[in-house]
């Protein structure tokens, strides 16, 4: 796939509008209400297609194309369960957040209990998922400039990384917002399109699609069982528990939550999100059908040593050049560009109001920072988040995609999600359990994860993994609640009393809304 | 919050219905929910050959199919349900709680 003027053409294009997007949303955007949540004034359905934007990454795209393509029935399996989580946030979270909370969802957390050290622990939960969710996308985005431009894959990941410090630290909230919602139509569209191609090109519908898939892929009808990528029990059990709370717990989801006006508008999100999600995933995978179909046995696509040129996540890319020539290429492309870089965007504002609201202001400051000064730091933390996300983009290069979001959610569930339940449903949480069980929850994930064959063997080079399974969810999600449970259970100190308090005088607010706020 | 509207909020009999209606739908949606994706992880680990049955001889309309595309519909229709739920039955109580102990007024009276 060489450089292409179309290619480029339609990439400037996209870059512009989006630049254009961030400048007109920069004008509008002084105080920190602005700079972390739109001055809440974002609608249901706006936000709605934002949460979708999030949530249908570069490793929705690329990723799962890439597990249909090598695993088939499997990319099924890893949609139903990456948006089993939305139906939970509906029920269980969206309203409270919303009446509870001001940018970010440690300031639920802290409604509740006031000790500092909650504070801590959330937000660097928030800041270790966001991170490792930034890798995937980074990885992704310099995989796809190093196959569409040419250009070396370091500098790709660079610009990436340079590109998304420009459009948070200046546009903040309403810029990710609006380049969300841009995002998710043209996915859609995308979508539509290469999927209409495809049929058209093949001569086959939705369902021919599938029994040709099945015919003509290497791996044969063994391709279309279930579990190709989740190879044992402990590896099923830890995706479905992390797939069901990994998602309540996401940093940057949470904190759409936040964007909107009152909690009805919460919940029209929520409906319109997941309404996207499904209708975008079902097409994902007949259009993953259509791609195994397109690609079996085509050479062009395979570099010296007989694997797909950019790694399987660059599969949809390949299908695309080959059905509609550089301009589909050029088109998908960058709308895979436009996705990975709202999401990028979306990350790096949750991680830096993490770091600037929750740490600086919050913690370290104890609130006692004027406005200018928040949004000043929070255009700094940027700027830091920015490089880091650059250097492990560089470090994680080849990784599938789809994996390393996964590792996203295994320390959001982990760490965010049994703290915040149990803050918000459970009256006896004390804040010494939250903690303590908060950070057991973090260590074990992050250590396993360390230690399993996609960290130890993928990206460090070594051999033999000391943990032989790839999600690490089940043991850490457990660990985490139980000493939460223990804990809080045991604890009987007057810091516990007052939690249990603040429990009952939150519940009010939690179910009637705010004070002075319209019915909802 | 001052204790004496918590307490007073707390024997409302619109506030008790209106927080026991809340826990009834979200947790039978949500429960339903995992239910329906654990059966299907606990099928996937112990008995995957289920899913790989035809319900159309000689197609791949697989059981493990159908499940999946059920999952991902009934996600939104959890979603959707409880949105309505929430809009049509509970926003009425909500509003007659917050009328009664003022919670519109800015002196909260």
């Amino acid at each position: 796939m060489a450089p292409n003027a179309t290619s480029i053409l339609t990439f400037v294009l996209i870059l512009g509008a989006s630049l254009l997007i961030t400048w007109q949303a920069g004008r509008r955007t002084r105080s920190s209400s602005e700079f972390y949540a739109a001055s809440h004034s974002v609608g249901g359905f706006s936000n709605g297609l934002a949460i979708a934007g999030d949530h249908l990454s570069a490793g929705t795209l690329l990723g799962v194309t890439a597990v249909i393509y090598t695993d088939g029935y499997d990319g099924l399996i890893y949609m139903t369960g990456g948006a089993v989580g939305y139906p939970l946030l509906m029920c269980l979270l969206a309203e409270r957040l919303r009446n509870l909370g001001s940018y970010t969802f440690v300031d639920v957390l802290s409604a509740r209990f006031r000790e500092n050290s909650i504070r801590v622990l959330a937000a660097t939960g928030t800041l270790v998922a966001a991170v490792l969710y930034l890798i995937s996308q980074m990885v992704a985005g310099g995989a796809l400039f190093e196959v569409l431009f040419g250009i070396p894959y370091p500098w790709a990941v660079a610009m990436v990384g340079g590109l998304t410090v420009l459009y948070v630290s200046v546009g903040g909230m309403l810029a990710t917002t609006w380049v969300q919602m841009t995002k998710a139509v043209l996915l859609m569209f995308s979508i539509l399109v290469l999927l209409a191609l495809l049929m058209l090109n093949l001569g086959e519908g939705p369902l021919s699609l599938l029994e040709s898939a099945a015919r003509v892929h290497q791996r044969g009808e063994e391709w279309l069982s279930p579990g190709q990528f989740l190879p044992d029990r402990i590896s099923i059990f830890a995706f479905v528990l992390t797939g069901i709370v990994g998602m309540v717990g996401l940093p940057h989801l949470l904190m759409r939550f936040f964007t909107v006006p009152d909690a009805r508008q919460a919940r029209r999100s929520a409906v319109f999100a997941t309404g996207y999600i499904v209708t975008f995933s079902l097409l994902l995978w007949i259009t993953g059908l259509g791609i195994v179909v397109l690609l079996a046995g085509n050479t062009e696509i395979l570099d010296e040593q007989g694997g797909m040129i950019g790694s399987t996540n660059m599969a949809i890319m390949h299908a695309a050049r080959i059905i509609g020539g550089n301009v589909l290429l050029g088109f998908m492309a960058s709308v895979a560009f436009a996705t990975l870089l709202a999401v990028v965007c979306g990350l790096v504002l949750a991680a830096a109001a993490a770091m600037a609201h929750d740490l600086y202001s919050g913690v370290y400051k104890r609130g006692r920072v004027d406005d200018r000064t928040e949004v000043r730091a929070s255009r700094i933390s940027v700027v830091a988040l920015g490089a880091l996300a650059v250097a492990l983009g560089i470090q994680f290069r080849g990784q599938n995609v789809a994996y390393l979001t996964a590792l996203a959610f295994t320390v959001a569930a982990s760490v965010n999600t049994p703290a915040l339940v149990a803050a918000l449903f459970w009256r006896a949480a004390s804040a010494r359990g939250l903690i303590l069980g908060g950070w057991v929850g973090m260590v074990v994930s992050v250590v396993l994860l360390a230690l399993s064959p996609a960290v130890w063997e993928g990206a460090l080079g070594l051999e033999n993994a000391p943990f032989p399974w790839i999600y690490p969810g089940l043991f850490s999600i457990p660990a985490a609640a139980l000493v939460i449970v223990v804990v809080s259970l045991a604890d009987r100190s007057p810091e516990a009393m007052l939690g249990r308090r603040r429990y009952d005088e939150l519940l009010a607010p939690s179910v009637l809304g705010r004070r002075d706020t319209p019915v909802i | 919050m001052h204790p004496a509207i918590v307490a007073k909020l707390a024997q409302d009999p619109d506030f008790i219905r209106l927080r026991r209606l809340q826990r009834r739908y979200a947790f039978t949606i949500a429960g339903s929910v995992v239910a329906f994706y654990v059966s299907l992880g606990v099928t996937m680990a112990y008995w995957p050959e289920v899913l790989d049955i035809r319900l159309v001889p000689g197609r791949w309309i697989t059981v493990g199919l159908i499940w999946n595309v059920l999952g991902l519909l009934g996600w939104f229709a959890a979603t959707a349900t409880y949105a309505a739920l929430s809009t049509r039955r509970l926003t009425p109580l909500r509003a007659r709680v917050r009328e009664r102990h003022g919670w519109n007024s800015s002196d909260g009276a």
